[in-house]
């Protein structure tokens, strides 16, 4: 027990004679009791702890006692001395102390801390030298601290060098910090969670920064690394709950949490104010220690232990953001009805004119029956008259604790997000604790943390049955959707829908209740890392992480739902879980002879994953309408399940060398033994190789001119295959006919040892700091080459197999620049302006052709990109005008390649600008280049929906029964032409006139722009856009306040998320998300400005 | 090592539980069987063959527009080949059976589409991988030897196919499936029958004839009956085709079952709605019964896209019965039936290469279609009360057109011939109407060339393009192949060997 009580009789006499102390410690050391002392009083105590022995355990019993009663209680019958100095207490031994006093007498000083500007530098540390005595400066730059004459301040402040100055006789210090040439001290994050200097790296890591992401906090905090990091593609969905797509050179990275990569995290899992840093590493070699998951490059997240300082530190931070406006939304014209032919019907919009009277036979949702109705464009807003406000809120709490001995963090993040389709709603609990203890050469640290996801429907989107398709493709207007809130026939509830159709597209309040696909979804991840010390030079390392996941999917319809997955009824039920560990053992060993620096590490990893899923679903309808269970299915219930394990053992390696902090040098190897490959190939060996020279520390460059640093590595990766790739199995299905079941044999061969993927990854890079670090710049250069691709290489199918599996001949490059420029433009006192820009380019190409498998393509060659899009393009004249045969545009039968997937450039500029205590922070970010075939724009204009269908061809057509519409291009007067298997013209004799075949407005443009499966080229549109992604306006409550209301610190924000779009050739969808890997766009939902506030309170 | 140690739980760790290198010969069985009778209906063999028209957008098939092909039926053999070598030495005959019938129809169907096709290099996956084309000729070959091994391996069987859901297994079913098959087959090459005297065209179809083993009724018909069970829906039922409602039926089916006053008209669509259903009667029409034949009117096939779409836009357009569109039960689907079998064996004997009664075959065709659709379509829901007895087909037997000409020409009684095996395949034997047209040119479908959209605006295309999986995979055969055959050209257009 100890217990403490000081008890202050104010009085005109020193501190030391009126304070008192009630103590009540029982078996404690002293220095456990010094602390608490220091703690609950003003008393500071100076001595050296080689010759005091803090560590005896001691009892002491002190009833409002002064301090001279409680110091000799504590060091009686020792050779400990100590003299008080008002709040100052020296202990000493007896000898020293009569001599020390003389020397060490205590004094005040004070004095200003300013930057090379002049300007007052808020918050920077100043130490007493070898003690915990301390204080920060003011708002004004001004401290004042107590202490001995021979003592030495240490100043230091992130970003500036640290500075030691000696007290001596002086009281009054002006002392100027100078800022820190560069991220030259910077340290990141790599493999295994080693932090290094930035410099000592061989290879190119971006730092992202992680208070930024707590500003703007968004559902995933994949957006938030929008635009952030050179060389990261992030394709942001517009659809609820759908996490954003992250691309680092093309691929997708391996996400590394606290060093450990698991199985079944996404960013998801990971709430923003959890997170003390992100670091991307960005090529093979940074992750070669992380094998063959790693060859993609890795995002590092480290989270957060425990507080700066000592004490307990309550962070708040909430976060509430709203439906502001749309940037893309699918617009339609609202002159024709529903129908074809320009007549009513219940398909197409290419119906009737509105609003001239004319009336047609239609649906009346309040009688249920069909009678004739004018015909008017009553719902021509149909499509937002539907869609609700939507509203996302994301709030923190956490409480963190420093001691002595290590700390301790726990923190519950809730998210909520309503979205903009009725009966949209998650709810995602995000709980974490942990922390870290040392004592004396054993350090541990641990978290857990747990994640729950309840969404409520996830059904809607896509291209058949989205809402989008309902409503805007096919919709039409001449009905008010909100006529139909009340979704059911009456006295048919259950059974039939309230609708005018019966086929393709349902009531959207019906599909947003009763067509719904719901899950629930807990994730629960472990850590442990414990080290120790062997000797100062040699530290092993016993690292465990573990994950575990269960996702309940529940889908249902109900009767009559047309675009669903039972038209008579459906319920089904999946459960998936599956889980994954993941064990380091490691040796490290650092060891320094004069300017030669030694780190070695070897190790070893374990890797295992497990994946289970069961699926029951009711088939032939349900029994009884409305009762959703197993037990309601018609036929025989369909089940299904899958299991999935993996294990990969690892033995690793790294020798890092250094000369002079200048040159560096890291070798790797890692070897791994992977269960996915066959006997023969299961076990194989990859090193990397990274190196880095600090030239300006061997070239005297310009004054101006800080720092610069090279770099290049050089990594072999491999990669294992899917799990049961290389089984060769029959599928088979149960209850196919009549109770019968059938068996297939796979369409692929199966049955070669086939070699882990190989790639070979060079990148070299170069870092530059001007101005004191007001100005930097990072390059990267890198080239990937992959080769031994295990792919299904395609065959004739007259084999009686559509593929073989190999290692693919076909090695394909990846090549591109990642360039980051930043600075700090402006900084003064009160105003400062930094910018952060970041650039990537990517170029993929063929470096060699699979003489048998790669496809036959003209474009397929050596040199050429490989993210093609290739589509049946119309058929065109020899000047590129598109031919038409009887005045309808003709396909050609051979597809042409109209350009790749990939955009050329992916950029993002941040700026912050500060103003005093406000700060705008803001990105934008966008793509150049890139395709995708819009399948928005394209079934507008199918349909009959597009807003600029509405036009004189249509009228005349609708109206007055005139064909008046003549596509532009050619037609063929005479002759034909012949072609070979490629499409190549062979002979020609075609003559060409322009086409002047009057036809039908519909009938053309409805082939124009073909069936959905159908691209047509026009609709292959370029992704060029961009978006100012999120701008945070803050305000930064003065500590003055704050501490008036017992806060440490507290901020509010307004906050904007999504909020300009400029598209080059998109226009009713988001660009943003765009296509899928595949290049098609699929009716992305509509894309929201959300604008919010923000407020930070810390206690 | 200690790590290669642990390394031994691998193989197990990286065998699928749910998965299996063992199944039953059985189970292969149904799967191949269901891959080739399930196909036996397809709309777009309707809109090529201009029996039926898609009213919502312009239809490639509709319009003469033919794309690329395909090879899957030849891939597919792999699990009837999977299914041989796993049948025991009792049912290896039965299942050896099957495995040739399936082979010879799969390159049946893909020489007819495309032309020289691989054959000789086929499914030997370990040896060719890039198989080379063989011309036509010898595919044909090779097809009616497999048929030939089919029949003789059906007729030694003494067990059963099990896992067959059509014919429970029957070998003596099946061979006569097979020799139905080889009939049609050999009617295919019929422009060849003179001046291929290798193939024994003649020979071999009157020699299939005099051995009978032949479909004897419409019980032996290979045919798939769907129920109101999950993936046994019949295919057409509104659920599954959701645009059956803006089907039409043209008048190049129409008009003949109108003029023939045939009563399969009433099975095989409904009345128009527009005349028919008092809420969509425009002004000035009456209403009409639905078993007025004047509630029946088809759209023109080739006829411009809107002016057509517009009739169906206003009901005025007959779509298929209510029986393929809103019961899940619907109309059996043929591959091989009765019926058609008797008007390949009416035109051998107009042809000469069989003795016997022609009108006889014919007449028992037109029967055997008739008593189909009778049990099919027997509710007075569906064929408006128009009930087909013995009495009304005699009748219709006799009628002015349909009465065989055994005063006309050999061509006269062909196309009578011809006519009705277009009129009883609605919405069976998909495709075979194609092929059979390429062959004769009956009945003549209507060709516009303002609306074809065929490069040769006066002609309907006479095979598929072949598949991009063989011009990116196989192009040096696929190139040899197209050389031999059109001097390097690829072409719907260009005519292949059997059709020439």
């Amino acid at each position: 027990m100890l217990f403490v009580c000081i008890g202050l009789a104010y009085a005109s006499e020193s501190y030391s004679q009126s304070a008192t102390l009630t103590l009540n410690v029982n078996n404690k050391t002293v220095q456990e009791v010094l602390d608490e002392i220091e703690k609950q009083s003003e008393f500071h105590f100076f001595y050296n702890n080689k010759q005091v022995n803090t560590n005896r355990v001691v009892s002491i019993k002190s009833k409002k006692k002064d301090v001279f009663n409680v110091l000799e209680q504590l060091f009686n019958g020792t050779d400990i001395s100590y003299k008080v100095l008002d709040k100052n207490i020296i202990l000493s031994p007896k000898e020293m102390l009569m001599s020390a006093v003389v020397q060490q007498a205590i004094k005040n000083i004070s004095g200003t801390i300013t930057d090379s500007n002049g300007e007052p530098i808020i918050g920077a540390n100043v130490l007493e030298k070898g003690s915990t005595n301390g204080t920060v400066t003011d708002i004004n730059g001004k401290f004042s601290l107590s202490v001995p004459n021979k003592s030495t301040l240490v100043i230091s402040y992130i970003g500036y060098v640290s500075k030691a100055i000696i007290v001596g006789n002086q009281t009054v210090f002006n002392i100027q910090l100078t800022e820190d040439t560069q991220n030259l001290n910077e340290v990141v994050v790599t493999a295994l969670g080693i932090k290094r200097e930035e410099k000592a790296l061989g290879y190119a890591v971006q730092k992202v920064d992680a208070k930024a992401l707590t500003s703007a906090k968004s559902i995933d905090v994949g957006t938030s690394l929008t635009g952030k990091v050179a060389g990261l593609n992030v394709k942001n969905s517009t659809e609820f709950n759908e996490a954003p797509s992250l691309k680092l050179r093309g691929e997708t990275p391996i996400l590394i949490i606290d060093g450990i990569p698991y199985g079944n995290m996404t960013l998801n899992e990971i709430a923003p104010d959890d997170i003390e840093s992100i670091d991307v590493l960005k090529g093979a070699t940074a992750s070669a220690l992380y094998g063959a998951r790693g060859t993609t490059g890795a995002i590092m997240i480290t989270t957060k232990r425990g507080s700066q300082n000592e004490g307990i530190n309550v962070e708040i931070n909430s976060n509430t953001m709203f439906f502001a406006g749309y940037l893309a939304f699918p617009e339609v014209q609202s002159s024709y009805s529903r129908g074809y032919g320009g007549k009513y019907n219940s398909d197409y919009v290419w119906g009737d004119k509105l609003d001239i009277g004319r009336t047609a036979i239609q649906y009346d949702p309040e009688t249920f029956e069909w009678r004739e109705m004018e015909l008017t464009s009553k719902g021509k807003n149909n499509f937002k008259n539907f869609l609700q406000f939507s509203a996302i809120t994301n709030n923190n709490v956490s409480v963190s604790q420093k001691g002595k001995y290590g700390s301790f963090r726990t923190s519950l993040t809730h998210v909520f997000n309503k979205g903009q389709y009725p009966n949209q709603k998650l709810n995602k609990i995000t709980y974490t604790a942990g922390g870290e203890m040392s004592y004396k050469n054993f350090k541990l640290e641990g978290s857990a943390s747990y994640n729950k996801r309840v969404s409520s429907n996830d059904n809607g989107s896509g291209y058949s049955g989205s809402y989008i398709y309902d409503m805007v493709i096919w919709g039409g207007t001449e009905y008010d959707v909100r006529d139909y809130k009340n979704y059911w026939v009456e006295g048919k509830e259950d059974e039939q829908q309230n609708w005018y159709d019966n086929s393709w597209y349902d009531n959207p309040w019906f599909k947003a209740n009763e067509v719904v696909d719901a899950y629930d979804t807990d994730i629960l991840n472990v850590y442990m890392n414990s080290s120790y010390e062997i000797t100062p030079w040699l530290k092993a390392m016993l690292r465990g992480g573990l994950d575990f996941y269960s996702k309940k999917n529940q889908w249902r319809n109900a009767k009559s739902a047309n675009y669903a997955w039972d038209k008579n009824g459906f319920f089904g039920i999946s459960r998936n879980s599956g889980y994954s560990i993941n064990t380091d053992a490691m040796l490290m060993a650092d060891k320094t002879w004069g300017k030669l620096n030694m780190n070695v590490l070897a190790g070893g990893n374990i890797y295992f994953y497990s994946d289970d899923k069961l699926r029951s679903t009711t088939a032939g309808g349900l029994t009884i309408p409305g009762f959703y269970s197993l037990k309601a299915s018609v036929d025989p219930i369909s089940a299904s399940s899958e299991l999935k394990r993996k294990r990969v053992n690892s033995l690793y390696g790294k020798l890092s060398l250094s000369w002079a902090s200048t040159y560096f040098l890291d070798v790797t190897g890692r070897n791994d033994w992977s269960s996915t490959l066959s006997k023969e190939t299961r076990s194989y060996f990859y090193p990397s190789l990274a190196g880095s020279i600090v030239l300006s520390e061997i070239i005297t460059l310009p004054e101006v001119w800080n720092f610069w640093k090279i770099r290049g590595s050089w990594t072999t990766s491999k990669q294992d295959a899917a799990v049961y790739d290389n089984n060769n199995v029959y599928s088979v299905s149960t209850n196919v006919w009549d109770g019968l079941g059938t068996a297939s044999y796979p369409s692929s061969v199966i049955g070669g040892n086939v070699r882990p993927k190989k790639s070979m990854v060079y990148e070299v890079g170069t870092a530059v700091n001007f101005f004191n670090n007001r100005l930097y710049a990072d390059f990267a250069y890198f080239r990937k080459l992959e080769s031994d691709f295990i792919i299904s290489g395609g065959i004739s199918s007259a084999t009686g197999f559509s593929s073989v599996q190999v290692n693919f001949k076909e090695e394909r490059l990846r090549n591109g620049y990642e360039l980051t420029i930043g600075g700090s433009p402006i900084k003064n006192k009160d105003f400062q302006w930094d910018i952060l820009t970041n650039w990537g380019h990517d170029k993929y190409s063929y470096f060699k052709i699979d003489p048998d498998y790669s496809t036959k393509k003209p474009w397929v060659k050596k040199g050429e990109s490989w993210d093609w899009f290739d589509i049946y393009d119309w058929d065109r004249d020899p000047d590129g005008n598109i031919i038409h045969n009887g005045g309808i545009p003709v396909k050609q039968n051979f597809k042409t390649k109209v350009g790749n997937l990939t955009p050329d450039l992916v950029w993002g500029i941040t700026n912050t600008f500060r103003y005093k205590n406000f700060t705008l922070n803001f990105t934008i970010d966008g793509r150049i280049g890139g395709m995708s075939y819009s399948r928005t724009h394209q079934m507008l204009w199918n349909s009959g929906a597009h807003k600029d269908s509405d036009n004189q061809w249509r009228y005349e057509e609708v109206v007055n029964g005139n064909k008046t519409f003549i596509g532009e291009g050619v037609k063929v007067v005479s002759g034909s032409v012949e072609r070979d298997p490629d499409g190549n013209i062979l002979n020609d004799t075609r003559v060409f006139a322009p086409n002047d075949v009057v036809v039908s407005y519909e009938a053309y443009i409805s082939k124009y722009h073909d069936s959905t499966s159908r691209p047509s080229r026009q609709n292959v549109l370029d992704e060029t856009f961009f978006k100012l992604r999120n701008l945070t306006f803050t305000y930064d409550i003065p500590q003055l306040w704050c501490g008036k209301i017992g806060m440490k610190a507290a901020s509010v924000s307004l906050t904007g998320q999504n909020l300009f779009l400029w598209a080059k050739e998109y226009k009713y969808a988001d660009p943003d998300k765009g296509g899928d890997s595949s290049g098609y766009e699929s009716l992305n939902s509509p894309s929201q400005r959300y604008i919010g506030f923000n407020i930070k309170a810390n206690f | 090592m200690i790590w290669n140690g642990c390394t031994s739980s691998f193989d197990d760790l990286n065998t699928n539980p749910d998965a299996t290198t063992k199944v039953s010969p059985a189970m292969l069985a149904t799967k191949v069987i269901l891959d080739h009778v399930k196909s036996a209906s397809s709309d777009n063999s309707e809109f090529m063959c201009k029996r039926m028209f898609w009213g919502e957008q312009m239809d490639n098939y509709q319009y003469n527009r033919v794309e690329k092909g395909s090879f899957s039926a030849i891939q597919g053999l792999t699990n009837a080949q999977k299914m041989v070598e796993l049948s025991s030495e009792s049912n290896k005959d039965a299942y050896t059976g099957l495995y040739y019938y399936l082979k010879g129809w799969a390159f049946y169907r893909t020489t007819m589409d495309m032309g020289d096709i691989p054959y000789s290099e086929a499914l030997q996956v370990n040896e060719f991988r890039y198989p080379k084309y063989d011309e036509q000729k010898e595919v044909f070959k090779g097809i009616l030897d497999d048929l030939e091994q089919a029949d003789s391996h059906f007729a030694k069987a003494t067990e059963g196919i099990s896992g067959d859901p059509f014919y429970n297994g029957d070998p003596a079913k099946w061979r006569k499936a097979t020799n139905v098959l080889r009939l049609k087959v050999l009617m295919a090459l019929q422009k060849r029958a003179d001046d291929t005297p290798e193939l024994q065209i003649k020979e071999k179809f009157a020699q299939i004839v005099k051995e009978g083993n032949l479909f004897e009724g419409n019980d032996d018909n290979l045919q798939v009956t769907y129920s109101n069970k999950d993936g046994q829906k019949n295919p057409f039922h509104q659920d599954l085709t959701r645009s059956i409602n803006v089907y039409a039926g043209t008048t190049t089916l129409i008009d003949p079952l109108k003029k023939y006053k045939d009563y399969r008209l009433f099975s095989y669509f409904a009345p128009m709605q527009a005349l028919t259903d008092p809420i969509y009667l425009p002004k000035g029409e009456t209403l009409l019964e639905k078993n007025d034949w004047n509630a029946y009117q088809g759209v023109e096939a080739a006829g411009l896209f809107n002016t057509e779409q517009k009739k169906i836009s206003n009901k005025m357009h007959c779509r298929p019965n209510d029986i393929y569109r809103t019961d899940y039960v619907g109309v059996p689907s043929i591959r091989l039936g009765y019926a058609d079998m008797n008007f390949v064996l009416a035109e051998a004997v107009e042809r000469g290469w069989i003795s016997g009664s022609a009108q006889n075959y014919y007449e028992k065709g037109i029967r055997a279609s008739f008593e189909f659709v009778r049990t099919t379509v027997s509710s007075p829901e569906y064929n408006q009360g128009m009930t087909i007895t013995d009495e009304y087909i005699t009748q219709y037997l006799k009628g002015e057109d349909v009465a065989y000409a055994t005063n006309g020409t050999s061509l006269d009684r062909l196309k009578q011939i011809w006519m009705q095996a277009f009129l009883a395949s609605y919405f069976h034997l998909a495709w075979d109407s194609y092929y059979d047209y390429r062959r004769t040119g009956y009945p003549e479908l209507p060709i516009n060339p303002e609306t074809n959209l065929n490069d040769d605006k006066y002609k309907i295309p006479v095979r598929w393009l072949y598949p991009e999986s063989e011009t990116n995979y196989n192009k040096e055969q696929l190139i040899n192949a197209v050389n031999r055959q059109w001097g390097g050209v690829e072409d719907v257009n260009k005519i292949m060997w059997v059709l020439k």
